[in-house]
């Protein structure tokens, strides 16, 4: 997918937070916060893997990762992260490396967009508040 | 076993066909019967199309016979084939049915 | 199915799927069992009785292929319905998955309505194997008791096929006279019978009855019968010995007799054919009532000739006051008597033909040179080579009394 597309893609869906919101309720905190933490070490054990030539852990890192970003509303990197998968499966490590690079920041721009949905109290509560 | 019934001035004439053995006694037995029960008990059995009949078969014969004579009524039998015939001579039935070869006859010893 | 939250087992090794996962569920209200990886699921299956299961597809140690594989190799007690989440959409992936046994397919990640329906689908498909396995239950247990009830009816009705057998008489042989006999119930237990016995010094007594229809119902009038007339014949044996003349009107009294304890209403007409005599030791001469049995046959030996005898009679319990007659013949040295009942005569091939007195009557004349045990055990056979089976359709019985030559 070029680059022009996967501009396309939301950095994070709404319509997944709030259904995810609905769905889990007062454990819906804990499991952004968990991606949140989770994310970047994912990212570092992918380096990692991509570092030592070792193309089938990068697959297997994040063929896993793949489905908590599109679980949790991250379809940009969901999508870069399956590129990943995808060339690690190909062992085409040299394009891995521009994929990993393009993935992090991503991902630094997705776990800020989250940090502001835990930071703010949810709609719910919000209404009760007015 | 296959069986038509027509009515002739008061008299039913039953044609009964194929092998009358043990397995069409009840089938057989009930529609005799009824025809009795509900006619005036005046009953021709026209056996010409009958190629076989066992003992069972001719134990129907008797139960319409007897029905019908309760009834003050009578049976003939009509058209017996040499087997059948022989089972009934075998059993001197032909001295209880009167037995005819033509139809008209069987009438009028009915009607009388 | 009961009104039990279903309880549904959740595999996947990403916590955060599992989470959100187990979280839609639980607020559907089902029971929710938590697998982190295959085996996991694998080890929960053996030990719980779950029947809904949602697999991840790639998990290590067992993936969601493997685990369906699992499952569908051992026979569980009931049908478990499975649904693999898979991350690829190519369609080789859904055929690996379809081989494997899995029910259903959900692309991750995985959307709330879909997961509800593809549940619902699921619940479904139990409720109708549910159905099917209490139909199945109930079907065997029915099955179970009727075949029960078989071995019971089976049983009884060997039983009683060992008592009628035991009512029959050996083979007889007496100075000048000697019996001997063929006995095929079509069933187990026959509406023919028959029997003999010695009264006085030289004569033999004998009869063969036939009740119309076979099995249960006419095998019970056959064994009253065969009661009654066990019991004349003892009474018989305690008064004075018949002449001749007496035999004539005596026999056909006796039938006479038989015909009014035995009558039947119109309907269902139960009733017999009969064939009573005497057998004069010394001299040869019969003396037999006929009451609806096939005529006898009478084999002249020294001619190889055979005949069959008597005009008939009424069948005995069809009609009341009925009158029967006798007739006497007397058989030469070597001579035979042969009774049988209509299921020889009428014993079709499987063209429908039947075997027919010509046929008996030849087969009598053509075994003259035989002993008459040969002659019963012939007759079997061609019977059995006639039908193309031992399953006759009428019970078969022969009766044969020879006049030996004097010594």
């Amino acid at each position: 997918m070029p680059h022009s597309d996967l501009d396309l893609l939301l950095l994070i869906d709404d319509d997944v937070i709030a259904e995810l919101r609905d769905i889990l309720q007062e454990e819906f905190g804990d499991l952004v916060q968990d991606f949140v933490d989770d994310v970047p070490i994912q990212l570092e054990l992918m380096q990692t893997a991509l570092d030592q030539g070792n193309a089938d852990g990068l697959y297997r890192l994040a063929h896993k990762l793949k489905s908590s970003c599109g679980s949790l509303g991250a379809p940009r990197l969901a999508e870069l992260v399956r590129q990943l998968e995808q060339a690690g499966r190909q062992a085409t490590l040299d394009s891995a490396a521009t994929l990993l690079a393009q993935a992090q920041a991503t991902a630094d721009d997705t776990v800020a967009g989250l940090r502001v949905i835990l930071q703010a109290a949810p709609p719910g509560d919000r209404a009760g508040q007015d | 076993m296959i069986l038509t019934h027509r009515n002739h001035h008061g008299i039913d004439i039953i044609a009964l066909s194929g092998r009358l053995v043990i397995a069409d006694v009840p089938e057989v037995r009930q529609k005799l019967l009824a025809t009795v029960e509900q006619g005036n008990g005046k009953l021709i059995l026209d056996l010409a199309e009958v190629n076989f009949m066992d003992s069972s078969g001719l134990s129907v014969l008797v139960s319409a016979f007897k029905a019908a004579r309760a009834k003050n009524g009578d049976v003939a039998l009509l058209h017996l084939n040499p087997t059948v015939r022989s089972l009934i001579e075998l059993t001197r039935l032909q001295q209880i049915f009167a037995i005819f070869d033509d139809e008209a006859a069987a009438l009028t010893r009915l009607s009388s | 199915m009961s009104t039990e939250r279903m309880p549904i087992l959740v595999a996947d090794d990403d916590a955060n799927v599992l989470r959100i996962i187990a979280a839609m569920l639980r607020r559907w209200d089902y029971d929710v069992i938590l697998a982190r990886d295959g085996l996991e699921a694998w080890e929960i299956l053996q030990r719980q009785d779950i029947r809904f299961v949602i697999s991840d597809w790639m998990m290590p140690g067992l993936t969601g292929p493997e685990l369906c594989r699992q499952i569908r190799a051992v026979s569980f007690a009931k049908y478990v319905y499975l649904i693999l989440l898979t991350g690829r959409e190519d369609k080789l992936s859904l055929v690996e998955g379809m081989e494997a046994g899995a029910d259903d397919f959900l692309v991750k990640p995985v959307h709330r309505e879909e997961l509800r329906v593809r549940i619902r689908a699921g619940e479904r498909i139990l409720q109708l194997e549910w159905q099917l396995e209490e139909r199945n239950r109930h079907l065997s247990e029915i099955n179970q008791t009727l075949s029960d009830a078989y071995a019971t009816i089976r049983h009884d009705l060997e039983s009683a096929a060992v008592m009628q057998k035991a009512l029959l008489p050996s083979p007889l042989r007496l100075p000048g006279v000697a019996v001997d006999w063929l006995f095929q119930p079509s069933a187990f237990v026959a509406g023919d019978m028959f029997d003999y016995f010695v009264l006085g010094q030289r004569q033999l007594s004998f009869y063969q009855l036939d009740v119309a229809g076979h099995g249960v119902p006419a095998a019970l009038l056959s064994f009253t019968l065969h009661q009654v007339l066990a019991r004349g014949a003892e009474e018989q044996r305690l008064s004075q010995p018949q002449s001749d003349q007496e035999a004539m009107v005596m026999l056909p009294q006796m039938v006479a007799a038989l015909n009014r304890r035995f009558q039947s209403g119109i309907d269902p007409l139960l009733y017999f054919t009969l064939i009573y005599g005497h057998l004069d030791c010394q001299t040869g001469q019969v003396i037999l009532t006929q009451a609806g049995h096939p005529r006898p046959i009478w084999l002249h030996r020294a001619e190889q000739r055979s005949e069959l005898m008597g005009g008939g009679g009424f069948p005995v319990g069809m009609l009341p006051e009925l009158e029967y007659d006798a007739i006497a013949f007397d058989l030469a040295p070597g001579d035979r008597l042969f009774l049988y009942s209509d299921g020889v005569t009428e014993c079709a091939n499987p063209h429908g033909e039947a075997f027919s007195e010509e046929r008996l009557l030849r087969l009598l004349e053509e075994t003259a040179g035989l002993s008459i045990a040969a002659v019963a055990a012939q007759l079997g056979q061609t019977l059995r080579e006639w039908k193309g089976d031992d399953q006759h359709q009428d019970d078969i019985t022969l009766l044969i009394l020879e006049r030996e030559h004097q010594p």
